[in-house]
């Protein structure tokens, strides 16, 4: 992974809430807030945080899939094209998004893979489908040529190609709809929680399975949200650590997972329940405190009223991402004093 | 350490189909030993079992044959009466993976804590009946002033679990099983309902089967783990000996299986 490689997409500034109107009074949710972030060329970005965090919004604003109650309030979204140059989403229509960007260019693994694919169809109809839906007409031997290619680039077996997708076992359902979402050959494939609901056995196939689509390059670079934090460190280059609508923490994985700086990022890593070498049996730790309630969160750093480092300044200034360590970036005040405030 | 519950040669066949009948061996002469204090951990894949087992303690599905005896009492022979039922759900508990399920959404969350009072016969409008649910509320570290009186939504996920564990201190069952208890909770609260759920399982002198995928989490809470394949125990001991040395190759899948982080 070449992290001074070439950007893809950039978020700048972004800001997006939800707005919820209960009784006549209209509350925001502010699930993005703030955020700033690039996904270069060929790497997995993991993006981890708690449930209600801000993750699957983010990959919506990443999309710019932006539909009611969530509203895009400002900041930049661009995506850099080899050809066409730097396309700004954020000015973009739902029209073009629909026909330019989504799919060919952006791709999403959604939550709900386990009903994502109608049942009735077989899977080679429905990539027919999907063909079809961008303007692409093919024949039933080439969709089916087209979907073996990739079918056994990701080492699924062939005759799935004539099953329903209702036959399929949780695992291969993820891992068809994963080989589904990159049909078009987009740069960027969102995975949303894809393994929420697999078993550890099942959710390691599915894990390799998003690895290879962006070895063999059927995408070039893969955006991984999961509440699952050892998975995400098995498979991203790099990976961004979200509370409340922000990005507290972005790194390297390998540097995050020895050097942890932010102390929600600590206590998370802390807070894991594996059999890794020195985690002593039955010493449980979590992470003190409740969520805050994102339409109305804490002021200054919204992690302040769990960290065991809070200081009155927290509770005033809010923190920026700065650059402690090279490429690793963390949004808390205890840093930004010692190395000054250059991002 | 008297025995809670003794299983005997529990085997399952599930039979589908009309004309061809296919039938499907979900468990093979299964035994299972829990003692009083004991936390045991059934580890497996989907599909190994574990449910079908818990099940059939729980006298929700009877099994082809075999024998599950509870505190003396043979459960699929003897349990029969309403009394017998209800005395044999008093002692008996279980958590299902969506654990907030016990919460209706229309009734204050006291309710949940009043019809745990009354299953031991304690009217919960009663002097020591408002004690012991303060109590209860106390012992999994929640301020009763804050949760008691308010909708389920109103709490937060973290105050649900704890409540969800002081129910079972006022039930206090002989027997506790857990069927992936935390598969749908975060990761940062994982910790917090495991320990609460030892924590309870000390404090009321009970005993608990914790069923999982994750052999991590078995790892933490057992007292002694049961590794379950198509079926069958296939490894049976100690969390220390069944995860630094594992001697069947299926237990070494599932801890090999496990993301880490690598540190």
């Amino acid at each position: 992974m070449t992290l001074n490689g070439k950007i893809l997409l950039e978020l700048d500034n972004v800001r997006a809430y939800y707005y919820i109107t209960h009784r006549g009074v209209e509350r925001a949710v502010k699930a993005v807030d703030g955020v700033s972030l690039k996904v270069y060329n060929g790497e997995i970005l993991g993006i981890i945080g708690e449930s209600g965090s801000g993750k699957s919004t983010l990959a919506e604003v990443m999309m710019m899939n932006i539909r009611p109650p969530l509203r895009f309030l400002e900041g930049k979204v661009t995506f850099h094209d080899e050809e066409e140059g730097i396309i700004e989403l954020s000015t973009k229509t739902y029209e073009y998004l629909q026909n330019h960007v989504f799919g060919s260019r952006i791709a999403i693994a959604p939550q709900t893979a386990m009903v994502a694919l109608p049942p009735a169809h077989k899977l080679w109809k429905i990539a027919r489908d999907i063909f079809e839906s961008h303007g692409i007409v093919k024949t039933k031997e080439e969709v089916v040529a087209h979907l073996s290619e990739i079918f056994e680039k990701l080492k699924l077996p062939p005759e799935t190609l004539n099953k329903y997708f209702f036959e399929l076992s949780g695992g291969m359902k993820q891992r068809v709809v994963l080989a589904m979402s990159s049909l078009l050959n987009p740069d960027i494939l969102i995975a949303d929680e894809i393994i929420a609901a697999l078993d550890v056995v099942v959710a390691k196939t599915v894990l390799e399975t998003l690895k290879q689509i962006r070895d063999v390059g059927l995408v070039s670079s893969v955006v991984f949200i999961s509440h699952d934090v050892p998975a995400v460190f098995e498979v991203a280059d790099r990976i961004a650590v979200m509370y409340a609508g922000k990005i507290v923490e972005i790194g390297p994985s390998a540097e995050i997972a020895r050097n942890p700086l932010h102390p929600y990022t600590r206590l998370l890593l802390e807070s894991l329940v594996t059999i890794e070498k020195g985690v002593e049996r039955g010493k449980l730790k979590w992470v003190p405190g409740e969520f805050p309630d994102l339409s109305n969160p804490p002021p200054g750093c919204r992690f302040h009223p769990r960290c065991p480092f809070a200081r009155s300044v927290c509770r005033e200034v809010i923190p920026e991402l700065v650059e402690v360590r090279p490429n690793h970036y963390v949004a808390c005040l205890m840093y930004g004093e010692r190395y000054g405030s250059s991002s | 350490m008297g025995v809670v519950l003794d299983a005997r040669n529990i085997t399952k066949i599930y039979e589908s189909g009309f004309v061809r009948t296919t039938q499907v061996k979900a468990l093979d002469r299964v035994n299972l030993r829990v003692s009083q204090g004991e936390i045991i951990s059934i580890v497996g894949e989907s599909g190994s079992g574990k449910t079908t087992l818990a099940k059939i303690i729980a006298r929700i599905e009877p099994p082809t044959s075999g024998d599950v005896v509870f505190l003396g009492k043979n459960v699929w022979k003897d349990i029969r009466e309403k009394e017998d039922i209800k005395w044999f759900y008093r002692n008996l508990n279980i958590i299902l993976q969506d654990p907030y399920a016990v919460f209706n959404p229309f009734h204050k969350v006291d309710r949940v804590l009043e019809i745990a009072l009354k299953l031991n016969g304690i009217d919960p409008s009663s002097e020591e009946g408002k004690k012991s649910i303060l109590e209860a509320v106390k012992s999994v570290g929640l301020n009763p002033q804050e949760v008691l009186g308010r909708y389920p939504h109103q709490l937060s996920g973290g105050q649900k679990q704890r409540l969800i564990v002081a129910r079972l201190y006022l039930i206090k069952p002989k027997l506790i099983i857990s069927d992936e208890p935390v598969s749908m909770v975060d990761p940062s609260l994982r910790a917090l309902i495991l320990k609460l759920l030892v924590d309870l399982v000390q404090a009321t002198d009970s005993s608990m089967i914790f069923i999982t995928h994750d052999i991590g989490l078995a790892y933490h809470v057992a007292t002694r783990m049961i590794v379950l394949y198509k079926g069958r125990i296939v490894e049976e001991g100690s969390p220390e000996e069944i995860v630094s040395q594992p001697r069947e190759e299926y237990t070494r899948t599932l801890i090999s299986s496990l993301p880490r982080v690598v540190r």
